[in-house]
């Protein structure tokens, strides 16, 4: 059982700084997600906190106590590696008896853990096999189970379900969910894929260039982005942006014009610079629910994807007489041309459209969040 | 066998047909020759007094006391070359694996004794090591004749020996220690592994293929020794290697038909040494990537 | 990059580094300091001449027996190179692109030539020689060498041609190329390297016997420059002839030295890939 807290911790490296003084703490027992982009710091974060980097500035605790100057050794951590890292002349037995014959363990305890740990892996059968003969789920499942014998006050993992399939993946993602319930163990999990924080994490943290941007639920995170960045990072397919701009006491949209709440006029009325509005495509519809305060607009399906349970609608919308809508690179969503811009609306399947369809979309003016464009700081947002 | 592979098959061969023609001519002819040549009573200063006499020429060699002479000299010289190289090998492929600066410099210049002529070398290291040329009785404030005893004799020959050819240990290593891949020492040391036992349960067992083959290639090479006692002690105070009692008996006193008997027990010693390592230490060549 | 490196461990690596650098030049400094002393101070026991003379180099370049040698074995080596790689490459291509059977056959005896040892041949070679009359001429080392250089050159050769993308030579043709163009602007430019590579190898060896050198040669007709070097006598009977032998080494050594410098690369891959890989 571990708290872990991070007070101001920093890692600098020759030429560059990947963790920028990051603060938080995780929970006991909480499954806590480091999220964002590649190169934004999480595994540096992660191999700080498992103790593979020193600390360049900082501290960490867990439960209250000092570990950044402990080797991993003495931390009672246990990582799974991205690249599973299973040792490939050990068999399977070995490689999950490791670390316990490490900490001079006697043999039944040995045995006994090992024998426990493939059977919550469902791995008996494989325990005498050498890892080269076992498929890539399979050996996420030893690397699990080398960190689960341990017994450890903390797991770490370090995009343990990248170099899987999408099926498979999807499969170890709930069990990974399950075994971590079932343990109740601390656990650091770090990934670029906002799915698998969504669907995992009890919070999330998501990183952007060594800054911590936000903290929260998941739920949190989709519905109360913090900042542009974080409303377009979370959320698949990624949340809708267009120019805005304030005039009138309404803001205007290239699909026209909403009013919005007193409290947050003044608000947007003070920012500096152009601004962006966002809203999700589960918040766009075909009918106007008897809400009479909805934007109404009118596009040209572009291409729809039936996806079964979900009908995906893209459209183009455009943007004469607005700025440039100026998106963070490393989001690395789809900017249209300076014309036009490419949106996507998520809608009853039964609602039967078809590609060069001209349909109506309603909006409710309160799903739409509105971003500085150059700080990226979410203006309706309460902080 | 369609057509199309057939005519693959032929190219095949003809491609490789020179290559291999001239492989068996130059080594497995002159190898038989060596084997006739054995059995017979052959000296070229008496070429009239030929005659057959069967394994005689073999009971005269592993009935003296050179031939045995030079065994030890030669396993012994084998077996301390090749145990300094392979520790001095590890540390200096682990300080090229470590060294981020300077890195290609430690390269480039262990190329240097791997590139030198080895006679060359053996000159270096017997003018350093002379007593009226050197320098390194100057250094160390002794004044033997290092050459001039059997003991340092040997010292100085093995110290060349190393000295050339550690270079090639050190990189095959240094080759071997970057296919550990980085990951699964973080992990080992997660799992609580110090150094030493990363080093011991986890490099050396991945790098096991990679020790044998440098140690099968070197301990055979070591075997042969043959420029630097002959470039520095020519064999004298006991030093005589196995290819210094084969080139002496046949080029220098021209007994082909003993000379040859030599030949033939040396190239068996060849023989058994590869199989020892090839069986015993179950190095299996074959295992490396299909071509 | 190693993990978790300090700084006070770089600092260690670093001194490793350096003593490593200094075992492996010191010799080659203390023959180029021999070579440069006086006849005079060749007994000081100093490491460094006290004054730098080039009277050493002056006597063997004036030595028609070290002229001899080396162009001996700059013309042997080079042809043994040459002959080697390019039936190097023949075996090599088909091992590597065709399907025949024997190929691991022919890798197998490659490699146990690779450990023969040469003394148990001079004998015979010896005879046959002097009976068929090479002994003592170029041709007489010329195929000795090839043959001990094939191995390393079928299998230092093998390996890179596997790493050769053949298909472009497919795509190549798709593009518009004759066979042969697509053979000389393709496969040419990216089998190069390898070849190269494996030339510099088997010059290294051919230019280092001395086994087959001493036994196969007699006069300044074929011998080579190691052959010589051992056999150097001196402008007088009397005198050691310390300062040429120094000299020579260092001559023959600096062209191995700048391949060495330029090519460290290349070199060390060769000298890797037949025993690491797979």
């Amino acid at each position: 059982m571990a708290e872990i807290e991070l007070r101001g911790v920093s890692k600098r490296f020759p030429g560059i700084t990947a963790v920028k003084r990051v603060d938080f703490t995780i929970h006991d027992g909480e499954f806590f997600i480091l999220v964002g982009p590649s190169g934004c710091g999480k595994s540096t974060l992660l191999n700080m906190i498992v103790g593979l980097e020193d600390v360049s500035e900082g501290e960490i605790r867990v439960d209250g106590e000092r570990v950044d100057d402990l080797d991993p050794k003495d931390r009672n951590m246990a990582m799974v590696f991205q690249s599973y890292a299973i040792y490939p002349h050990m068999t399977v037995r070995e490689n999950m008896a490791f670390p316990l014959s490490l900490a001079r363990m006697s043999k039944q305890e040995i045995e006994r853990r090992v024998s426990q740990a493939a059977e919550i892996l469902q791995l008996q059968e494989f325990l005498d096999r050498k890892p080269r003969a076992l498929s890539g789920g399979q050996r996420q499942r030893v690397a699990m189970g080398r960190a689960i014998v341990r017994e450890p006050n903390v797991f770490l993992l370090d995009e343990p379900l990248s170099n899987l399939d999408a099926k498979l993946r999807v499969q170890m993602r709930t069990e990974i969910a399950r075994l971590q319930r079932q343990l109740g163990t601390t656990t650091v999990y770090v990934t670029h894929d906002q799915t698998e924080a969504m669907t995992l994490g009890d919070r999330i943290a998501v990183l952007r260039a060594g800054e911590m941007l936000q903290i929260g639920t998941p739920r949190e995170l989709y519905e109360r982005p913090g900042s542009l960045f974080v409303a377009g990072f979370i959320g698949s397919p990624a949340m809708n942006f267009l120019p805005a701009r304030w005039s009138e006491e309404r803001l205007e949209l290239p699909i026209g014009s909403i009013a919005l709440p007193e409290q947050l006029r003044a608000r947007v009325a003070d920012a500096e610079g152009p601004l962006i509005a966002g809203f999700r495509p589960d918040h766009l519809s075909v009918s106007s629910d008897g809400d009479s305060e909805r934007l109404q607009f009118e596009v040209e399906a572009d291409v729809v994807e039936w996806l079964g349970a979900d009908l995906f609608v893209y459209f183009d919308v455009e943007l004469e007489g607005f700025d440039n809508l100026a998106l963070p690179e490393d989001l690395e969503l789809e900017i249209g041309n300076r014309e036009r811009q490419s949106l996507v609306a998520r809608i009853d399947p039964a609602a039967g459209v078809q590609e060069g369809n001209r349909l109506k979309l309603y909006l409710a003016p309160d799903r739409v969040q509105v971003f500085e464009a150059d700080s990226g700081a979410n203006l309706l947002l309460d902080v | 066998m369609s057509r199309r592979t057939a005519a693959e098959h032929r190219l095949g061969w003809l491609l490789c047909a020179p290559a291999v023609i001239a492989m068996l001519l130059v080594t497995a002819w002159p190898m038989l020759y060596a084997l006739w040549l054995s059995m017979f009573r052959y000296d070229l200063r008496f070429p009239a007094e030929r005659e057959f006499i069967g394994f005689d020429n073999y009971l005269a060699v592993l009935g003296s006391e050179v031939w045995w002479q030079a065994l030890s000299n030669t396993v012994f010289i084998t077996v301390a070359s090749v145990a300094v190289e392979l520790v001095l090998g590890f540390v200096f492929a682990l300080i090229m694996h470590h060294a981020i600066i300077g890195r290609r410099l430690v390269r480039t210049s262990l190329l240097v004794p791997y590139g030198i002529i080895t006679v060359v070398a053996a000159m270096s290291w017997r003018f350093a090591f002379d007593p009226t040329t050197g320098f390194i009785n100057a250094l160390l404030g002794l004044e033997g004749a290092w050459l001039a005893e059997r003991g340092s004799a040997f010292f100085v020959i093995i110290q060349t020996e190393v000295w050339k050819t550690t270079s090639f240990m050190a990189l095959l290593l240094l080759a071997g220690l970057t296919l550990v891949p980085d990951d699964l020492l973080r992990a080992a040391r997660v799992d609580g592994a110090d150094a030493v036992q990363r080093f011991f349960r986890v490099t050396l067992p991945l790098m096991r293929s990679v020790i044998m083959v440098a140690l099968l290639f070197r301990t055979l090479d070591a075997f042969r020794i043959f420029d630097t006692v002959f470039v520095q002690t020519r064999g004298s105070q006991n030093t005589e290697s196995l290819s210094i009692v084969g080139y002496n008996a046949l080029i220098t006193r021209l007994n082909l038909g003993l000379g040859s008997a030599v030949s033939v027990l040396i190239f068996l010693c060849v023989l058994a040494l590869a199989a020892i390592y090839i069986k015993g230490f179950g190095i299996d060549l074959s295992q490396r990537k299909e071509p | 990059m190693a993990v978790g490196d300090s700084r006070l461990e770089r600092l260690f690596w670093g001194a490793g580094s350096a003593l490593v650098v200094a075992y492996a030049l010191i010799p080659v400094v203390w023959i180029v300091s021999l070579s440069l002393k006086r006849s005079a101070d060749l007994g000081d026991n100093r490491f460094l001449p006290q004054v730098a003379s080039l009277e050493h180099y002056a006597a063997v370049f004036d030595d028609p027996q070290f002229s001899a040698a080396l162009w001996n074995s700059i013309g042997i080596a080079g042809i043994s190179t040459f002959a080697a790689v390019v039936l190097g490459s023949f075996a090599a291509y088909a091992i590597v692109r065709l399907q025949f059977p024997g190929r691991r056959l022919i890798l197998a005896a490659a490699l146990s030539i690779a450990m023969f040892p040469p003394v148990s041949i001079i004998g015979p070679l010896f005879n046959m020689w002097r009976t068929l009359g090479l002994y003592d001429t170029w041709p007489g080392l010329i195929i000795p060498y090839m043959t001990f250089t094939l191995p390393l050159a079928i299998w230092t050769l093998s390996a890179f041609f596997r790493e050769i993308p053949w298909d472009l030579d497919k795509a190549a043709r798709v593009d518009g190329a004759t066979p042969l163009q697509a053979f000389l602007r393709v496969i040419v430019p990216l089998a190069a390297p390898g070849v190269f590579t494996a030339a510099i190898l088997v010059f290294m060896f051919a230019w280092n016997d001395f086994l087959f050198a001493i036994s196969l040669t007699s006069t300044n007709d074929a011998r080579t420059v190691p052959a010589a070097i051992a056999f150097f006598t001196g402008s007088s009977r009397f005198e050691q002839p310390t300062g040429s032998i120094a000299a020579a080494s260092v001559v023959v050594t600096v062209p191995i030295i700048i391949v060495v410098l330029l090519f460290q690369r290349r070199i060390v891959a060769g000298l890797t890939s037949g025993a690491v890989k797979g």
